[in-house]
């Protein structure tokens, strides 16, 4: 009797176990893909940040640069650094990678990210000790000038695939 | 009895004055010198000049005639033997006769284009023309007796190149000499370029004989170029004087020695020998060569210089020269107070002997030295002995391979210490880097040249270029070897064969020793920072012949430290001025007759000017006096070394284009013409440096690039004139003139928005107030608005007006330039106004502010009411005068209302602008005013005087409950004016007092700092620092430092803030004669008074003051972005890095943005 039992069995279990199996896989297949992109997305987002950072070296960089300038004249419109009456290049759609009109900051983790500075002339300065004097054609009291600089610094990410800009207005005596 | 008066016209002034008498706290009368200058020391010259026979002789070279002389000789005609009396016969065919009567040919002999001079005595007094028919052969001595020159006479004796020596009595015209002529008649000195003519006179006529074609033709006159032509009887005149006086060596050589040393000043010390002069004792010392030590040149020891001069004999006999420099060096290694380094040589006074005299020789010489020495070994070959840290190194152009040689008695006197016993103080020049006592030997040829250029070898001290020294056996060399003692002792060389160059050389040698520069000025740039093109301006003069300059240098930028001046200056003003073609570009030299700006020249001047320039003689002399100030050189007047005269207190200003920081808006100009259209339609206008001069000019001077340093024009203002004696201009051009300022004032320039010269249109204008300090009791203004319009024509459009003691008594000297700024006068009434203290010794004593109204002065007087105003602070009769002022603006206007000045008294006053525009008193009433602060020292209190400007700033040292108006006054005291001032031993101080609105502050009200020194060193340099230590600031109205570390420290410049920190250079008249000048501080003080909280001082490596800095005393510092530079008065330029920090806040990152497409 079991015999012609087993004999009409009809084997739905296999077919459920297909189907199961079939759903764990696609179950498997689309969790690996939003595993995928979000390791895609991920990478995507540190490359981001990491060229952000290595902007933001760039831009101590020339900072630093900037303090050891002596004297204003070399903003000339070359070698990165841009007078007052210069156009300076549009950060947004100039080639910084090929430009030579750059400088190159240190580079990081295998990045150079490149910066240009502007003289952007007198730097309008709070009241100061010594403004209250009125003087003629000299700089008889000693009071310095400051001045304005704009630094706009540049770094691609560790693949290239991604850029950053930023820019910073930035003031020192001389 | 103070009373505070304003708009009080100048007429009311005059009913005041019933008995006008001197302030009685008044400076004294102030110097008419630089005061540093009285502690110059004198230097020791020992003048050895050439007695040998070979002086005698009338011919350079030797034997370029085959005889000694070219007229026969009178018997003991230079007090001893005289050489063979045969002369070369007259033929023109003789070879000898064309040879020694041709100047071109033998230059002691008779140049027409010269005009030959009698001797000068000591005073440049000159001996008489010599008569032609009695010209002595030798005016120093008249038992050599006379020759007539107009008249013919007879010879036995000659000499010919065909006959030889021949006997026969043969009749000579005396006046007969040859010229070479090109074709077109002008004399040239190649006979291959032209003909020889003989000229003669022959009873009273002259003959012109041309040896080629053999035709001789008479001659009425000479005119022997454009500038030199002359009757027949002049041209005999002329001839005598040189027969007299020039025509041997020894006769030339007293005429140009005297010429040259007649020039000089007082000080120096002067002894004198000759080389062939025998044993004698000499200040009690018995010597050889040496006749006369060491003496002041003045009075009988100067009139007894010339006098041996003139009258010693000339001996048939050798050339010692060796042995008379080592006489030279072994007085100079005297030591008693009777010898060369005793304070009176020649006494025996107890005074000490100073360290830090220099001790020189000249040597004269005609040719080439017959004797030797012994003893001396190759010392310029040998390394030398250490003396401190220098030692002599054995190296080109120095050494040699010679022993015993010229150069190695000049090298024993110089690398060897000559007075052991004293200390070493000599100042190192750069050339002569010895300091210990030595003997610098100038060589000095009469005729005689080396193979060696002195030019090469003396450049090749600096460069160590190899020198290669000839053997001293031939004559040549022994010349090289004198120029190799004058290189081995660090003086000098020159050779001249004709004795014009000769005396102009000579004196140049003497110009080098008593050489002293100086500057009191300070430096000024010609941008905000430090740029490539920077240019620092500053200007020194020179004491000895009161002659100064104004240069400008470019700056080298530096990896780290300050830059690099460079070692040329990119131009001298006086340079260029002196090559000045001034016929054919004249000078641009305008003054004001009272009314109106002038051209100098005699027609357009008053009586007044006049009257000046004609001092002592006519109209005509009038005139000359006006081209002698135009800078041409007039007969009689003042020699001068150049035409810019000395600039001690003037501090250049640079102007360029509009810099001021004027609001666009009324009442700064109107609202059609701001001071931003002013600004953009001057942007390219040609840079002008401004400086005053004592040479009664204020000079313009353009910085321009391609034309720097020319000058534009010269301003002498109105008042400079006087025709009382040792006064005005035409002081300028006595001979006996001794200095006094002129236009010493730093000159200040702004641009203001006013009428103009002859009240025309307002507009906006540059401005220059000028003055002259010591040198007159006024002030000038100078429209100087465009410089392509600087002429002599537009005079009248320049000067402005002039304000003096004449419009108001109580005008004094004042010492630093008024301010300008815009001031309100009333209700709605906006003046431009030059502010500043009415100065010491005025007539009427009074302590006050004048304000100017600048457009009072333009109808030519200031007695309109309301053309100034003044201040009274101080009326009572030994008021002192008030020190300058600083104007400030506490509103953000850009519009003055309160000004501070202190005065010699101690007292720190202060005034403002009142509601109804009256300008008053801050502190105490207008019937009573009270000053903010009385600088006094010890017990009982002595007034501590204040000469500058004080520097004012917002008050830092926040204190909640003192905010008004919350401003520090920041100043030091002391007083550097009078001669007196030089030895006041006074401790002085420096204040910072916060005015709150409480008065009559003392020094009961102040914390008080204390100052410690000590010596670092920092990578190998010592310096001496300072600190400056006190109580935390704790609600006292200031601060004080005193200056008690060292005796006659004082202040006398205003201070100047930068950051947070005041800069101020202190000043240490020196007592010692032995350092020039003296020594200061360069410090930057916490406004609260102590040491700065940061390395201001990145050189010093630690938080000080300052340093100490010795040589001469620090002027006020200029500053170029965070450098320093301050000269010093001997003419240093120091250069510091300062780091005073941002003004935090305000520098750094502004701000930061991301940028996205």
């Amino acid at each position: 009797m079991c015999a012609s039992n087993i004999r009409s069995q009809s084997g739905a279990a296999l077919i459920l176990s297909l189907l199961l199996l079939l759903v764990l896989t696609l179950l498997a297949v689309s969790s690996m893909q939003g595993t995928i992109m979000q390791e895609r997305m991920v990478s995507g987002e540190r490359e981001g940040m990491q060229s952000l950072e290595i902007a933001e070296s760039a831009l101590r960089d020339a900072e630093v640069a900037l303090e050891g300038i002596n004297i204003l004249s070399v903003f000339d419109g070359s070698n990165g650094l841009f007078g007052q009456d210069d156009a300076a290049p549009d950060p947004l759609t100039m080639d910084w990678s090929t430009s030579g009109n750059v400088v190159a900051a240190t580079p990081v983790d295998g990045v150079t990210p490149r910066y240009f500075i502007q003289h952007m002339g007198d730097a309008n300065q709070p009241e100061k000790l010594t403004d209250i004097v009125v003087e003629g054609y000299t700089h008889e009291t000693g009071a310095a000038n400051a001045q304005a600089f704009r630094i706009v610094a540049w770094s691609p990410g560790a693949t290239g695939e991604s850029r950053r800009v930023i820019e910073s207005y930035y003031a020192r005596q001389f | 009895m103070t009373s505070f008066r304003e708009r009080l016209p100048a007429f009311m002034l005059g009913f005041l004055l019933i008995a006008p008498c001197s302030g009685y706290a008044s400076p004294g009368e102030l110097a008419d010198e630089p005061l540093y200058l009285a502690s110059v020391i004198e230097p020791n010259i020992m003048f050895i000049k050439d007695d040998s026979g070979s002086m005698q002789w009338e011919t350079i070279p030797d034997g370029v005639a085959n005889t000694s002389y070219l007229f026969p000789p009178a018997d003991n005609m230079y007090g001893g033997a005289t050489y063979s009396i045969r002369i070369p016969s007259f033929e023109d065919g003789n070879t000898f006769n064309l040879a020694g009567r041709t100047s071109a040919n033998n230059p002691l002999f008779y140049n027409p284009l010269t005009t030959y001079q009698p001797w000068y005595n000591e005073d440049r007094t000159q001996w008489p023309s010599v008569a032609p028919d009695a010209a002595p052969f030798n005016p120093g001595r008249s038992a050599s007796g006379t020759l007539d020159l107009t008249s013919s006479h007879q010879h036995f004796y000659w000499r010919s190149n065909s006959a030889g020596a021949f006997n026969q009595w043969r009749t000579y015209y005396p006046v007969t000499f040859y010229v070479i002529e090109d074709s077109s008649g002008n004399l040239v000195s190649d006979p291959n370029n032209g003909t020889y003519q003989r000229i003669q006179i022959r009873g009273g006529t002259a003959y012109k004989k041309n040896l080629v074609t053999g035709t001789e033709q008479t001659l009425s006159s000479f005119d022997w170029s454009s500038d030199v032509s002359r009757t027949v009887t002049q041209e005999v005149q002329n001839f005598a004087n040189w027969f007299s006086y020039h025509r041997s060596r020894t006769l030339a050589a007293r005429a140009g020695i005297g010429d040259a040393f007649s020039r000089q000043p007082e000080n120096l010390r002067i002894g004198y020998g000759s080389l062939n002069k025998g044993s004698s004792s000499v200040d009690g010392v018995n010597t050889s060569v040496i006749s006369s030590g060491v003496r002041g040149f003045s009075g009988t020891d100067r009139a007894a210089f010339f006098d041996t001069l003139y009258t010693s004999n000339v001996p048939a006999a050798g050339t010692p020269l060796k042995g008379a420099l080592d006489k030279a060096g072994e007085y100079y290694q005297r030591t008693d107070s009777r010898g060369p380094w005793g304070a009176t040589p020649g006494t025996t006074s107890a005074e000490a002997q100073l360290e830090c005299r220099r001790a020189f020789s000249i040597l004269m010489t005609d040719g080439y030295y017959s004797d030797s020495v012994s003893g001396f070994g190759n010392t310029d070959g040998t390394d030398g002995p250490t003396i401190g840290d220098f030692s002599y190194e054995a190296v080109s152009p120095f050494t040699d391979g010679r022993s015993n040689t010229l150069a190695d008695v000049a090298m024993y006197y110089w690398k060897n210490d000559l007075r052991t016993d004293l200390d070493n103080k000599i100042r190192p020049t750069k050339l002569n880097p010895a300091f210990w006592q030595h003997m610098t030997t100038y060589g000095v040829g009469l005729g005689v040249t080396g193979s060696v250029d002195p030019d090469s070898a003396f450049a090749a001290i600096e460069s160590g270029a190899d020198i290669t020294w000839p053997g001293t056996g031939t004559n040549a060399g022994k010349i090289d070897d004198l120029l190799h003692a004058g290189v081995n002792s660090r003086g000098g060389f020159f050779s001249a064969a004709d004795p014009e160059t000769f005396a102009k050389d000579l004196s140049g040698v003497l110009f080098d020793i008593v050489n002293i520069e100086g500057t009191s000025t300070g430096v000024t740039f010609n941008t905000a920072t430090l740029e490539t093109d920077t240019l620092l301006f500053g200007a020194r003069f020179d004491s000895t012949s009161w002659t100064g300059d104004l240069f400008a240098f470019g700056l080298t930028q530096n990896q780290n430290g300050p830059p690099t001046i460079n070692a040329n200056e990119s131009w001298e003003a006086a340079a260029l001025l002196n090559a000045r073609d001034l016929t054919n570009d004249p000078r641009n030299i305008i003054t004001s007759d009272g009314t109106a700006g002038i051209s100098l020249t005699w027609d357009q001047l008053n009586a007044e000017q006049q009257a000046d320039l004609r001092y002592g003689g006519d109209d005509a002399l009038g005139q000359q006096r006006i081209n002698y100030l135009r800078g041409f050189s007039v007969n009689g007047m003042r020699t001068r070394d150049s035409l810019l005269g000395d600039i001690v207190n003037s501090t250049p200003v640079y102007v360029s284009r509009p810099s001021r920081d004027w609001p666009n808006a009324v009442p700064f100009g109107t609202t059609a013409n701001t001071y931003a259209d002013f600004k953009a339609a001057k942007q390219n206008r040609t840079p002008v440096v401004y400086v005053g001069a004592n040479d009664g000019m204020l000079h313009a001077f353009s910085a321009d690039e391609n034309n720097g340093g020319r000058e534009l024009f010269g301003y002498i203002p109105e008042f400079i004139f006087s025709d009382e004696d040792d006064r005005g201009l035409h002081f300028l051009t006595d001979p006996d003139y001794q200095h006094r300022f002129y236009v010493d004032l730093s000159p200040v320039v702004s641009d203001v928005y006013t009428q103009g010269a002859g009240n025309s249109a307002s507009d906006w204008r540059t401005i220059l107030i000028g003055g002259a300090r010591a040198g007159g009791r006024g002030i000038f203004a100078l429209d100087v608005t465009d410089p392509t319009q600087f002429s002599e024509n537009t005079a009248s459009n320049i000067a402005l007006w002039e304000f003096t003691s004449d419009d108001d008594p109580r005008m004094g000297y004042i010492t630093e330039p008024p301010t300008i700024g815009l001031a309100r006068w009333g209700n709605n009434d906006y003046r431009w106004t030059a502010f500043f203290g009415n100065g010491y010794n005025s007539p009427t004593p009074a302590t006050g502010i004048f304000m100017l109204d600048i457009e009072g002065g333009l109808d030519g007087d200031w007695s309109d009411s309301g053309d100034y105003r003044f201040i009274a602070f101080d009326t009572a009769s030994d008021a002192s005068g008030m020190s300058a002022v600083r104007q400030l603006d506490l509103t953000g206007n850009r519009i003055i209302d309160r000004i501070y000045a202190g005065d010699l008294k101690g007292n720190v006053w202060a005034a403002e602008v009142q509601n109804n525009g009256t300008w008053s008193t801050v502190h105490g009433n207008n019937s009573n005013p009270a000053p903010l602060f009385t600088a006094t020292y010890g017990s009982p209190a002595e007034p501590q005087p204040i000469t500058t400007a004080p520097m004012v700033v917002r008050n830092p040292l926040a204190d909640p409950g003192n905010t008004d108006p919350g401003l520090l006054v920041l100043f030091g005291t002391g007083q550097y004016l009078v001669l007196d001032d030089t030895i006041s031993t006074d401790i002085q101080s420096f204040y910072g007092i916060i005015d709150d609105g409480t008065s009559n502050l003392n020094r009961g009200d102040l914390a008080e700092r204390s100052l410690a020194e000590s010596s670092i060193t920092v990578d190998n340099v010592d310096y001496n620092v300072r600190e400056s230590d006190g109580e935390v600031f704790d609600g006292e109205n200031g601060w004080y430092v005193d200056f008690d570390t060292e005796v006659r420290e004082r202040i006398i410049q205003s201070p100047q803030v930068r950051g947070d920190y005041v800069f101020v250079n202190s000043t240490i008249p020196s007592d010692d004669p032995c350092s020039v000048g003296g020594s200061g501080w360069l410090m930057a003080f916490g406004l609260d008074g102590r040491t700065p909280d940061r390395v201001i001082w990145p050189k010093l490596g630690d938080e000080y003051v300052g340093y100490k800095t010795e040589g001469g005393l620090p002027n006020r510092s200029g500053f170029l972005g965070d450098f320093m530079f301050t000269t010093r008065s001997d003419n240093e330029i120091l250069t510091d890095e300062v780091d005073v920090g941002g003004d935090q806040s305000a520098l750094g990152r502004m701000s930061w943005q991301e940028l996205y497409d």
